[in-house]
């Protein structure tokens, strides 16, 4: 080990600490690589622990997985490192809140994993009120909805230590499952703290709002939508993976025919969303710029947007032909949402690629 | 039978403390907003009468008993039956019914801002007498414990207006010390229309006797912009770089913006002083501006804008929105003309505040066209700008990932070929819409392999004659799914030049957690890795890992001769191990062995005098 590479991990580390978390991610990637080069357990520990949580937050759960599954295996092999970390235990909550993202995790992975959470948070003496949270969030992504249902009255008999997510993000995990149980008036109620204020973290009202923006346009609340959607909009711009709520705006805004702000949000979110790597996130996402850009081809007949060259087709001067760019990214949706039924055993995500009842 | 919700008032005050309001400091803030708000419903009432307006804090200390702070206003007043009404019903405010019709005079509207006070005494006394005739003169009192009296105070000669009474608990004197009022005061009410006069010990201070300095005529421009930065340094302790006046019709909003004087990131949260009809509403206030503001500090006036219940932010409504357009468009609009008219001005923002100009200019194609050519780029030729980076004419490369760009910078560099890194967060978006604004550019994403690859091509005639060597390579590093090619690049010392995609670099990452994880994780990463076969969203450029040959390099061009494929195996797995450690690749286990075996495979030859050609 020498001192020039370690202070060349140590200055990767000091500046990915002062920046955003997708500008963060190469730097770590980098520490990382460079700090397992020189052999450096520890450094490589740090540097993980940091790019679990960069990478995470800004839409490569994958990535943060392979980080962790590192520090958890040197952990269970040296126990005495989990003191050098930050909270290994909240690390796992993360990783296990979008194992389900990837439908190329199996079902019977899903549920070890889960298993393996329950076991240590019981072996360090921990609620699992974060237990029946992740279950519950898992339920969710699975696209099932009652049974997310279940677990979220396990979790409210579950004591607070801690452990568990904070106030606002219960709240939220209540309000998203009510509403997707079609129980939208008590999602709202239970939402009230949220909506006035009372309670609020890095991403939370923005998620809320924007996964209500549907269920209350279809209910006919207009003026509380519009509310919503401007607040939520604004709120996400502050958050790391705004994608998969970004793609609930997208969908309204072409259903309540603001195409041009639309297409506006849609362009400065395209690129990263074609690169994103959660299916969930894909689904929801290009779900909704379907919509928004079908929407559009009556009225503009080119869209233009910063695709780089991840789109099959090129544009022209005035940009993409509007009818090629929904049918394509409807495409995109519907496999995303082939990919995970066939993994869930179910249709909650085929059911949801056309916008109607059962829209949120 | 119909019973009451039972109040329990020390409840109550103990949960606006812990979910509406900051802290104790707030309740300064409240009285001065009551003063204030009663002097304007005065004003309202009495509009052709009326002119005064003036708060008055008085702080009485002693040596035997707790310090009192006496806030005295001259508004409205309040009778009798008001005290019941408005000082003693939670949620009930005055400044409701028929006043309130013009509801936006007041930013009190929720009529709990009097209960903070209980955060720092136990007693709360007003003295009262409306302007309504007739009135008599009132005295409150109010506990925590939920109880209170009202008497009149007939006979009386007391002036219409208001006398808010705070003596201290023992537990709160530090917020009744003269300099820790003064400060509160001047914190929150610098911007009031309405003069706050302190006395202490006899000696009184005017706390807020100068208007902002864009509401004040200067004789020079240039004295302007240093009156505006001199507040500046007083009000944030920093000497900014610049100063841009700020206003909106909508919202009725002014103010002016400091260009911070050092670098920020776009996680950087807004830490602007923001007012509300004079009254500080909050220090951060970034709802106020757009997200790419990152390099500016403002002071902000708001009069038409509507506070949340805690009155410590803005409500999110169109209008608020509209505001923000506005100020957006303002902060934009200096840039471009700054860029555009003085540029050393501009250069020296840009040097440090090349992050959010570069947000801007990814969005917004008018700031693209004027500023986007004077961002610098790190690129293999060294950092350059934009616009030298554009001036040869030619197609712009350039690495997707960060890691992409270290992979291929030894080679560009040395072959000089110029490619940019876009790997940093929105760099690539940049360079689209340089695209999109110029659509005449040609662009080109890049990835090491394909660098490698169109570089020092071999004739077909040199490919069927390496052919055999080929094979070897190809065979020795089967395991490691590795695409072997030959090539001629410079360097000339680097025998070997590993890349990976990001999808081969993910793979590496995940092989090397597997080797010690257990089953369970190790499962995981095998179905992550699984991606591409189940048809997940791969990457239509996708090229694996790729290892490729220098012919350049004497020992590769030697080894190229070798009729053993034995002896050729093992070099080129030395080489493979090589190339991962100069491209900072952490070794797997079994590339480890690869080294250790390779170098003792070799030895052993040497000392056996066993001939490797």
């Amino acid at each position: 080990m020498t001192l020039a590479g370690r202070e060349q991990v140590e200055d990767l580390l000091d500046r990915a600490s002062e920046l955003d978390r997708r500008s963060a991610q190469p730097l770590l990637e980098e520490a990382v690589r460079l700090a397992d080069a020189l052999q450096d357990v520890r450094l490589g520990l740090r540097a993980r622990d940091m790019l679990v949580d960069a990478a995470t937050f800004s839409g490569r759960s994958d990535i943060g997985l392979v980080a962790f599954a590192w520090i958890l295996a040197h952990v269970d092999r040296d126990p005495e490192l989990e003191c050098e970390l930050g909270d290994l235990m909240w690390m796992y909550k993360w990783i296990a809140a979008n194992a389900a993202q990837y439908p190329h995790i199996e079902r019977v992975r899903l549920d070890a994993l889960i298993a393996d959470m329950e076991r240590r948070y019981r072996e360090r003496g921990l609620s699992l009120r974060a237990v029946y949270s992740i279950r519950c969030r898992i339920a969710l992504l699975l696209g099932e909805p009652p049974q997310a249902m279940q677990h979220l009255e396990r979790l409210k008999s579950e004591p607070k230590d801690g452990s568990n997510d904070c106030t606002a993000c219960e709240t939220n995990r209540e309000v998203e499952v009510l509403a997707l149980n079609g129980r939208l008036d008590a999602a709202l109620a239970a939402g009230e703290p949220l909506f006035d204020g009372r309670q609020a973290c890095a991403e939370v009202p923005a998620n809320t709002c924007s996964m209500l923006l549907l269920p209350l346009l279809e209910r006919g609340e207009r003026e509380r939508a519009e509310s919503f959607q401007r607040r939520a909009e604004r709120d996400l711009e502050r958050v790391d993976d705004p994608l998969l709520s970004i793609g609930h705006h997208l969908a309204y805004l072409g259903q309540v025919g603001r195409h041009d702000h639309g297409v506006g949000l849609l362009q400065r979110h395209a690129l990263a969303a074609l690169d994103h790597k959660e299916s969930v996130t894909r689904f929801y996402f290009f779900r909704g710029a379907a919509h928004l850009v079908a929407g559009a081809a009556g009225r503009c007949a080119r869209v233009p947007l910063a695709a780089g060259r991840r789109l099959p087709f090129s544009p022209d001067a005035a940009g993409y032909d509007t009818a090629r760019l929904a049918t394509h990214f409807r495409e995109i949706a519907t496999d995303e949402a082939r990919r995970l039924d066939r993994r869930n055993g179910n249709a909650f995500y085929g059911e949801r690629v056309a916008l109607g009842a059962a829209s949120s | 039978m119909d019973h009451k919700f039972q109040i329990h008032l020390r409840g109550i005050i103990a949960l606006l403390s812990e979910h509406l309001y900051s802290g104790p400091q707030v309740c300064m803030r409240e009285l001065l907003q009551n003063a204030t708000d009663a002097i304007r419903a005065r004003v309202l009432a009495q509009k052709d009468t009326f002119f005064g307006g003036t708060v008055e804090l008085e702080l009485i200390r002693g040596t035997s008993h707790l310090p009192t702070i006496v806030v005295q206003d001259d508004g409205i007043g309040l009778t009798e039956a008001q005290a019941h009404q408005f000082l003693a019903t939670i949620g009930e405010s005055s400044k409701r019914g028929d006043i309130s019709a013009a509801r936006n005079e007041f930013i009190g509207q929720f009529g709990i801002g009097l209960l903070s006070c209980f955060m720092i005494a136990d007693e709360i006394v007003v003295i009262s007498r409306s302007i309504e005739p007739g009135s008599a003169a009132i005295e409150w009192r109010g506990r925590p414990d939920g109880t209170y009296e009202v008497r009149a105070l007939e006979g009386a000669s007391i002036e219409p207006g208001t006398k808010v009474y705070l003596r201290a608990r023992a537990d709160s004197v530090e917020w009744f010390k003269p300099e820790k009022v003064e400060e509160l005061c001047r914190h929150y009410g610098a911007l009031l229309p309405f003069p706050i006069r302190m006395r202490v010990d006899g000696a009184v201070t005017v706390l807020n006797d100068e208007p902002p300095p864009w509401r004040q005529r200067f004789a020079s421009e240039a004295d302007r912009r240093a009156a505006l930065m001199e507040f500046g340094r007083r009000v944030f302790g920093l000497r900014f770089l610049d100063c841009i006046p700020l206003r909106s019709s909508v919202g009725d909003v002014e103010g002016v913006a400091f260009v911070l004087p050092h670098a920020t990131s776009p996680a950087a949260r807004g830490q602007h002083r923001v007012y509300l009809k004079g009254m500080l509403l909050t220090e951060k206030g970034d709802e106020l501006l757009p997200d790419w503001a990152v390099f500016v500090r403002c002071v902000i006036t708001a009069n038409d804008l509507r506070p949340v219940a805690s009155r410590e932010a803005f409500f999110e409504d169109a209008r608020l929105a509209a505001t923000r357009d506005t100020l957006g468009n303002a902060l934009r609009s200096w840039l471009i003309r700054i860029a555009e008219q003085e540029p050393a001005r501009f250069q020296r923002i840009l040097d440090l505040h090349h992050v959010a100009t570069r947000l801007l200019a990814a969005r917004d194609a008018e700031c693209f066209k004027v500023f986007a050519d004077l961002l610098p780029f790190e690129t293999t030729l060294g950092r350059m700008t934009l616009g030298r980076i554009r001036s040869s004419g030619e197609t712009l490369r350039y690495a997707r990932t960060v890691d992409e760009f270290r992979q291929l910078a030894p080679v560009a560099t040395s072959e000089r070929i110029l490619v940019v890194n876009a790997g940093y967060w929105c760099d690539e978006e940049l360079l689209l819409q340089l695209q999109m604004v110029y659509p005449d550019t040609s662009i080109e994403a890049i990835d090491a392999g394909a660098l490698s690859s169109a570089l020092g091509v071999l004739t077909p005639a040199e490919e069927d004659a390496l052919a055999p060597f080929v094979a070897a390579a190809t065979s020795a590093l089967e395991r490691f799914d590795v695409t072997v090619s030959v090539r001629r690049f410079s360097p000339h010392h680097l025998a070997a030049l590993y890349t990976a995609d990001p999808r081969a670099g993910f793979s590496r990452q995940a092989r090397k957690a597997q080797e010690s994880s257990d089953a369970l994780f190790s499962g995981l990463l095998d179905s992550l890795m699984s991606d591409a076969s189940n048809g997940g969203a791969v990457d239509a450029e996708s090229q694996g890992a790729r290892i490729c040959l220098n012919l350049h390099n004497p020992l590769v061009a030697r080894l190229a001769r070798l009729e053993n494929p034995q002896v050729v195996g093992r070099a080129v797995e030395l080489l493979y191990v090589q190339s991962l450690l100069q491209g900072h690749h952490p070794l797997s286990g079994e590339e480890s062995s690869l080294l250790s075996e390779g170098i003792a495979t070799f030895v052993g030859w040497t000392l056996e005098g066993g001939s490797a050609t």
